[in-house]
């Protein structure tokens, strides 16, 4: 038998409001989160995640659809019997306590044995190193610091699920580069299913196991990060997640999955085909910014493209171009990484040519 | 040399101000240094003396009115302190629902009609009962108190629910709390400042009552304040003075303890 | 499949039931103790009055007439009630000057209080909160004693041998006045602290910014921002002060009476529950209909600020 998903949602919408101004914050989704995965939901803001997320938890009720854990449906239990955890965006810590009683509480209304409450304690402010601070108010520690209270606290009563609502957004750069690595270590070590939500795509692809792109309360792709970046199912997703340059052509020929598609700007370039896709005529051609680079517009030979540089961003780890292309209208965003001593070959102006990588450009799923 | 331009400061503000809080405590300032008059009327003061306490202390008719009112304002308070609270969680931190509104009118009704409209309405209606039923002790007096205490309870009460987190009580839904516990260990604690302040209002208010007392009160059921009233009618002594010195440092005391709790914000 | 819609709206209306039954207590003693008996004052001004006061269960509008009109007591004509007359001017006359004065002075103390430092501002509110807990009666005999003919004022007049004889200040209009602002200005006071205590002091920069005055930044941005500790303030002056008992009676005696103590006549000495019923419902609705315009006038002026 196969294993059974940790969470499956089945055809849930969550409608707010009645008659003209009802609202779909979740229209009509089904995805399946496996068990002791990292699973992130990553979409823009207002896409409806925090309502997927709490439907989970349940301080929603679906207006429709299933939610199963571990195969049974919980869409109308209430939030204190379901065996699921939630770290808040803002926290949520309770003011009149301190950080263990904080860390203790969902034990205590479990009516744990003390001496069990305590050890669990204690070994909840050891996996999130806050053993100084056991007795300090929550008022009184830093924001990092009750980042990881909240975690410790969803944490001790060792649910099925932790949902994790945007929990990084409130911290400093620095602090949030620390938590992810924490965050993970952390999931390791419990093997517990994280539902995790964000609008950061950097941190979606760095810690998910696998990713759900959400937008206008509909889940466009899941798959694991290379799937989603390497090969996004739609022009939403292409755009949302990284930088990216589009060109329309015409397809012609297909051989083993590769086109060759006609564009009007860069000529004939091969681009690869999503599997079992079939397209005709007019067809959008996604290409990423890193996977071209400049040449001199002389050799006509390497270059596929040609243009007009129009301006320099300086990024430290690389610098960005944008080039207007031959037709006057398309602007093609190129990448390229810095070499140590080495000024930038083209400035704003001039005439360039562009070299694209082999296997770069990929036929988008209309 | 020209003073640094300040963009809090108006003109003309900070004199009148000071102005204000002195022409406040002047009034106070003397009434409180007469009741140490050792002279017998207010005309002139004849040096320092403590008698008049001492006659406010050994008159049974001030020490009968002190006990009743402070009987009253204390049950007064805690039924209305009560009540209010329950009405506050019932009208706060929800979607506008059917008669949310009229709730609201109703709560603040007492604040919205002038005081003597409510004592002529009180004295109509226990007139009547207390013929029916033939009752006439200090029910109707703490009834009356009760409700127009009800809204300045309810006040800091709703102020501090609305301005609590409401996630608070999520967070404990999603710790296993079952709706009573997550209002017991969470919103009960959280909630208790403001119970107190209202309570502390309330207390207050009903002590310093006249113009409802003065129409429910039956014989002989007298509070301070209308004892005083009917006093200052007659003839004042210093020994008024005293009383009101006294009733003065409860209030001070009382509102003392309401800034420390209120201060002492978690 | 569940009928997850069927849950939520019955835990909705679950919700909003166990709503009504928390604000029920609330609800009947302020009924019961209250609004209730409003209605009985309403019942009684439409019926005749009892010889020893009290009312007769039989209908009659003498009350209300008696509002207006008096009776000649030798020939029965009735001509209007000039004496009713001139205490409602005066009860309105007197509660406005008191609502624009304790206005006229809260609003430059609350500014100042609302300016102070952190650390001192929590002692100015401190000064300011003690007279609003202070029994009102206090305060009116405080005020008594400062302007009684053997009072402060005049002891210290006559003491200095600047007048023989004390100057009459108490019972006039004027001591009525003194009386009101003194004790309705914390009332003023602390609504108006607490929304300049709100008042986003960048947008007076903004103002200064932008080449205002100090006098225009504070009729164009002050003014406007705290509008609503203006209207709260106005209202909670302006209704105790129209119904004032105490404060009237002990500063005005017996001639210079305002409604509260004019409706107080009729329960008392003047026997005519009806015509006090009646002069009680008159209070409620000149109360009203002041609310009305007041908030009316306000919320246009607000708007076209907003
Ligand atoms: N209680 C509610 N009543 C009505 N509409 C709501 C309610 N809660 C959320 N919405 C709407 O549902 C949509 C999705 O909201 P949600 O909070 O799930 O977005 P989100 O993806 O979490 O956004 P963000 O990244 O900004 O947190 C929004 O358009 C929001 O306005
Ligand atoms: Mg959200």
């Amino acid at each position: 038998m196969a294993e059974l998903n940790a969470v499956e949602i089945r055809q849930v919408s969550k409608i707010f409001g009645f008659g003209e101004f009802a609202f779909a914050a979740v229209d009509n989704t089904s995805v399946s989160i496996r068990q002791n995965e990292f699973f992130t939901l990553l979409g823009p803001s207002g896409c409806g995640k925090t309502t997927l997320l709490r439907l989970i938890a349940g301080f929603e009720y679906p207006t429709s659809g299933e939610i199963l854990l571990n195969g049974e449906n919980i869409a109308a239990m209430p939030p204190f019997k379901r065996p699921i955890n939630t770290v808040f965006q803002s926290y949520a810590l309770f003011p009149h306590m301190t950080v263990a009683e904080n860390i203790g509480f969902g034990l205590t209304m479990l009516g744990k044995p003390k001496q069990e409450i305590k050890s669990r304690v204690d070994a909840m402010l050891k996996l999130v190193r806050m053993e100084a601070l056991a007795g300090r108010r929550t008022s009184q520690i830093s924001g990092g610091q009750q980042q990881r209270v909240a975690l410790a606290r969803a944490l001790a009563p060792q649910p099925k699920v932790l949902l994790l609502d945007e929990p990084l957004s409130a911290l400093d750069y620095k602090l949030r580069k620390d938590m992810q690595i924490e965050l993970k270590r952390l999931q390791a070590e419990t093997g517990i299913t994280f539902i995790f939500v964000t609008h950061d795509q950097e941190e979606a692809l760095t810690m998910s196991d696998r990713i759900a792109v959400m937008s206008s309360g509909k889940i466009l792709q899941v798959g694991n990060p290379r799937e989603i970046y390497d090969a996004p199912a739609d022009r939403f997703v292409a755009d949302f997640i990284g930088e990216t340059n589009f060109l329309k052509g015409r397809i012609g020929s297909v051989v083993n999955g590769v086109a060759d598609v006609d564009t009007s700007v860069a000529g004939r370039i091969s681009a690869t085909v999503p599997q079992d896709f079939h397209a005709e005529g007019e067809v959008t051609v996604v290409l990423r910014p890193e996977h071209a680079t400049l040449c001199p517009p002389d050799q006509p030979a390497a270059c596929q493209m040609s243009g007009t540089l129009e301006n320099v961003v300086y990024f430290g780890t690389d610098t960005h171009y944008h080039v207007r292309l031959s037709d006057g209208e398309t602007v093609f965003t190129l990448r390229e990484q810095n070499k140590p001593l080495q000024a930038a070959r083209f400035s704003a102006g001039d005439r360039v040519g562009i070299a694209l990588e082999a296997n770069a450009a990929r036929v988008l799923r209309n | 040399m020209a003073r640094a331009f300040s963009i809090r400061r108006q003109r003309g503000f900070t004199a009148i101000a000071v102005a204000c809080f002195f022409a406040l405590y002047l009034p106070i300032g003397v009434l409180v240094f007469y009741s140490f008059n050792a002279g017998e009327s207010l005309a002139s003061f004849d040096g320092i003396s403590l008698r008049w306490f001492a006659k406010a202390f050994q008159n049974q008719q001030v020490i009968d009115a002190s006990i009743r009112s402070l009987q009253i304002a204390s049950v007064a308070a805690v039924v209305a302190t009560i009540a209010a609270t329950m009405a506050a969680l019932a009208t706060t931190r929800t979607e506008p629902y059917r008669g949310l509104t009229l709730k609201y009118a109703f709560i603040n009704q007492p604040l919205m009609i002038p005081e003597i409209v409510t004592a002529v309405a009180l004295l109509i209606f226990f007139a009547r009962i207390k013929i029916w039923t033939g009752y006439s002790g200090l029910g109707y007096l703490i009834a009356a108190h009760t409700a127009f205490c009800i809204p300045f309870a309810y006040l800091p009460i709703r102020a501090r629910l609305e301005n609590m987190d409401l996630t608070l009580e999520k967070a404990a839904a999603d710790l296993y709390a079952t709706p009573w516990n997550a209002f017991r260990y969470v919103t009960l604690p959280l909630l208790w400042p403001g119970i107190l302040a209202g309570f502390m209002l309330a207390f207050v208010i009903s002590l310093d009552d006249v113009v409802i007392t003065e129409f429910v009160k039956s014989a002989g059921q007298d509070t301070l304040p209308t004892y005083m009233l009917g006093q200052i009618r007659r003839s004042i002594t210093p020994e008024m003075n005293a009383i009101s010195t006294l009733f003065l440092l409860l209030s001070i005391g009382v509102v003392t303890v309401f800034f420390i709790v209120n201060r002492k914000r978690v | 499949m569940t009928d997850a819609a069927g849950t939520i709206e019955a835990e909705q209306s679950k919700d909003i039931r166990k709503r009504w039954l928390l604000s029920l207590p609330a609800l009947l003693i302020i009924l019961l103790a209250a609004t209730g008996p409003l209605l009985i004052v309403l019942l009684y001004s439409f019926l005749a009055p009892g010889p020893y006061g009290d009312v007769q269960w039989a209908p009659s509008l003498e009350g209300w007439i008696g509002v207006f009109l008096e009776k000649d007591i030798f020939d029965e004509t009735l001509s209007l009630a000039s004496a009713h007359i001139s205490i409602f001017m005066r009860s309105v006359g007197l509660s406005l000057v008191t609502t624009i004065l304790t206005l006229l002075v809260g609003f430059p103390t609350a500014y100042f209080i609302a300016t102070r430092p952190e650390k001192t501002r929590e002692l100015w509110l401190f000064l300011i909160t003690i007279p609003f807990w202070t029994n009102l009666l206090i305060r009116t005999f405080a005020i008594l004693e400062v302007i009684r003919n053997e009072g402060l004022i005049n002891g210290l007049l006559i003491k200095t041998g600047l007048i023989a004889k004390p100057i009459q200040m108490l019972f006039t209009d004027g001591a009525i006045l003194t009386g009101m602002v003194y004790v309705y200005l914390p009332l003023m006071v602390l609504p108006l602290y607490a929304s300049m205590e709100k008042l986003d002091f960048r947008l007076v920069e903004a103002g200064y910014d932008l080449y205002a005055t100090p006098f225009r930044v504070l009729r164009k941005i002050i003014i406007p921002l705290v509008k609503p500790g203006i209207i709260a303030g106005s209202i909670l002056v302006f209704i105790p002060a129209l119904g004032a008992y105490v404060t009237p009676s002990i500063l005005g005696g017996g001639k210079n009476m305002m409604l509260g103590n004019l409706i107080e006549l009729q329960f008392g000495q003047g026997r005519n529950w009806p015509l006090g019923s009646a002069l009680s419902i008159t209070l409620m609705l000149i109360v009203m209909v002041a609310l009305l315009v007041y908030v009316r006038n306000a919320g246009s002026q607000g708007s076209r600020h907003g």
